[in-house]
């Protein structure tokens, strides 16, 4: 027997987000911010005292305040949510922009254009009156400043770097050499580890506990109501904390622990083409468990790096993270490979 | 864990298995602590009687490489990790004798010189 040849899996060199993010995510909204700002702070002279500063459901204003105020929420709001992004942005990490990333750093310029057009609009209104319950802020000004931040964020996602797919940068899986007759199996179990089981547990004690107080405190009157959050959190951590991996002649295999169910099978029918990739959770899937996202596909992720995607016949891909992907993508790709030469090949 | 097994090699298949759990433990892929999967199961995956794994684990286990316990399974013991020591210090000779142009008919017989049977 011979000792199978498997390329390590090397975990490339992780290089940072293109430039052209960050711009727009934090360096884009800080300008635009800052110009309201500045506008805001030219016009101090022209407006009333006070100013209007909120409006109901008709175009005059039922609020009234200082001018500074205003130009406070712009700064402190457009400042804050900016910083806002910028964190969940270096929190998603990732070498190459996936759609996760663009669509933090177009939200982040909607946002903060949103903020700043809006507020500059109010003010705008009310350069020149003596009293500012003269001025009107019509509904169309309101959907104007929507749409002008709404625009450029659209075009800035075209001007992006294209987002890329999990995967499609990496190399197909060379499949093992398998002698004719030859019944191999890869096997291997995926556990959650330290960090994320911990948030888990703590997440599923609150709930529990303050389910349990809350139904105390009310009588025993809003369990039917609350029981629900409790089995939601319950069965989630139940069939997405660790699961089973196999591969072999009929296929892949997925069984989540201890109960074997949920579970994934892939027929080696189906395999179109197998990969071992590098994963990041939060730009690829939005988080750890059973996910299903536009860029990732369908997914079953417990941390970064390794994992095994495979995509069907039909497009469809799914990927599962587990130790040594590399061995599992070339036993899986040798499968695959002698299915279709066989084409009807019986399980 | 790659179980590799082929039938028309003339190898016992148990053998086979626990041959390829050895080569595992060397390479590293399995860690002393490390449960084997349940016979049943691997049983199940490479389309062989469940008595054939039961036989490579008890076969591992008089080599003192797994521990089988009722209701744990086979789990790796510490001397697997001796394994990959060895396996270092292998690779190591091959590239000097590789570079000191030493044929490998030429090391093994050294190797048995050293090492007795």
């Amino acid at each position: 027997m011979t000792t199978p040849a498997t390329a390590s899996a090397t975990r490339p060199a992780r290089s940072r987000l293109p430039r052209s993010i960050w711009l727009v995510t934090v360096a884009l909204p800080l300008v635009v911010v800052a110009a309201a700002v500045a506008v805001q702070l030219a016009w101090l002279p022209q407006l009333p005292d006070p100013v209007a500063t909120h409006w109901g459901g008709t175009a005059a204003p039922n609020g009234f305040g200082p001018a500074w105020s205003v130009v406070a929420l712009t700064a402190g709001l457009g400042i804050g949510l900016v910083v806002l992004f910028g964190v969940i942005l270096g929190t998603v990490r990732g070498a190459a922009p996936t759609a996760m990333h663009k669509f933090l750093a177009v939200t982040s310029l909607a946002t903060a254009l949103f903020v700043a057009v809006l507020t500059t609009v109010t003010l705008a209104v009310q350069l020149g009156l003596d009293d500012a319950r003269d001025a009107r802020l019509e509904a169309w000004m309101i959907g104007a400043s929507l749409g002008a931040a709404l625009l450029p964020a659209v075009l800035a996602w075209f001007v992006l770097p294209r987002a890329v797919h999990p995967g499609e940068q990496q190399l197909p899986t060379t499949p093992l050499e398998l002698a004719p007759g030859e019944r191999s199996a890869w096997i291997a179990t995926t556990r959650l580890r330290g960090g994320v089981l911990a948030v888990i547990v703590v997440a599923v004690v609150l709930v529990v506990v303050a389910t349990v107080l809350a139904t105390f405190a009310s009588g025993g009157a809003v369990w039917p109501i609350l029981i629900a959050p409790v089995i939601v959190a319950l069965v989630s951590v139940v069939v997405g904390v660790a699961w089973r991996v196999r591969v072999d002649a009929s296929g892949l295999l997925v069984r989540t622990l201890p109960l074997g169910w949920p579970r994934v099978r892939i027929p080696i029918a189906e395999v179109a083409s197998v990969t071992a990739v590098q994963v990041e959770p939060l730009a690829e899937f939005g988080g750890w468990g059973w996910r299903v996202s536009p860029v990732g596909g369908f997914g079953l992720v417990a941390r970064r790096g390794d994992a095994l995607l495979v995509t069907r016949r039909d497009g469809r891909r799914f990927t599962v993270t587990v130790d040594d992907a590399a061995t599992a993508a070339s036993l899986l790709a040798a499968y695959a490979a002698s299915a279709t030469q066989i084409g009807e090949r019986a399980p | 864990m790659l179980i590799r097994i082929d039938p028309g090699s003339g190898v016992a298949i148990y053998d086979q298995i626990a041959a390829s759990v050895r080569a595992d433990a060397s390479r590293g892929t399995l860690q002393p602590g490390d449960r084997l999967p349940a016979a049943r199961e691997l049983a199940d995956a490479l389309d062989v009687n469940i008595h054939t794994v039961l036989r490579a684990y008890q076969q591992l286990r008089d080599e003192g490489l797994v521990d089988l316990r009722r209701g744990r399974g086979a789990v790796v013991t510490d001397a697997a990790s001796a394994g990959s020591a060895i396996v270092a210090s292998v690779r190591t000779l091959v590239a000097d004798a590789r570079s000191a142009g030493i044929p490998p008919q030429t090391l093994i017989a050294l190797i048995r010189e050293e090492y007795p049977a």
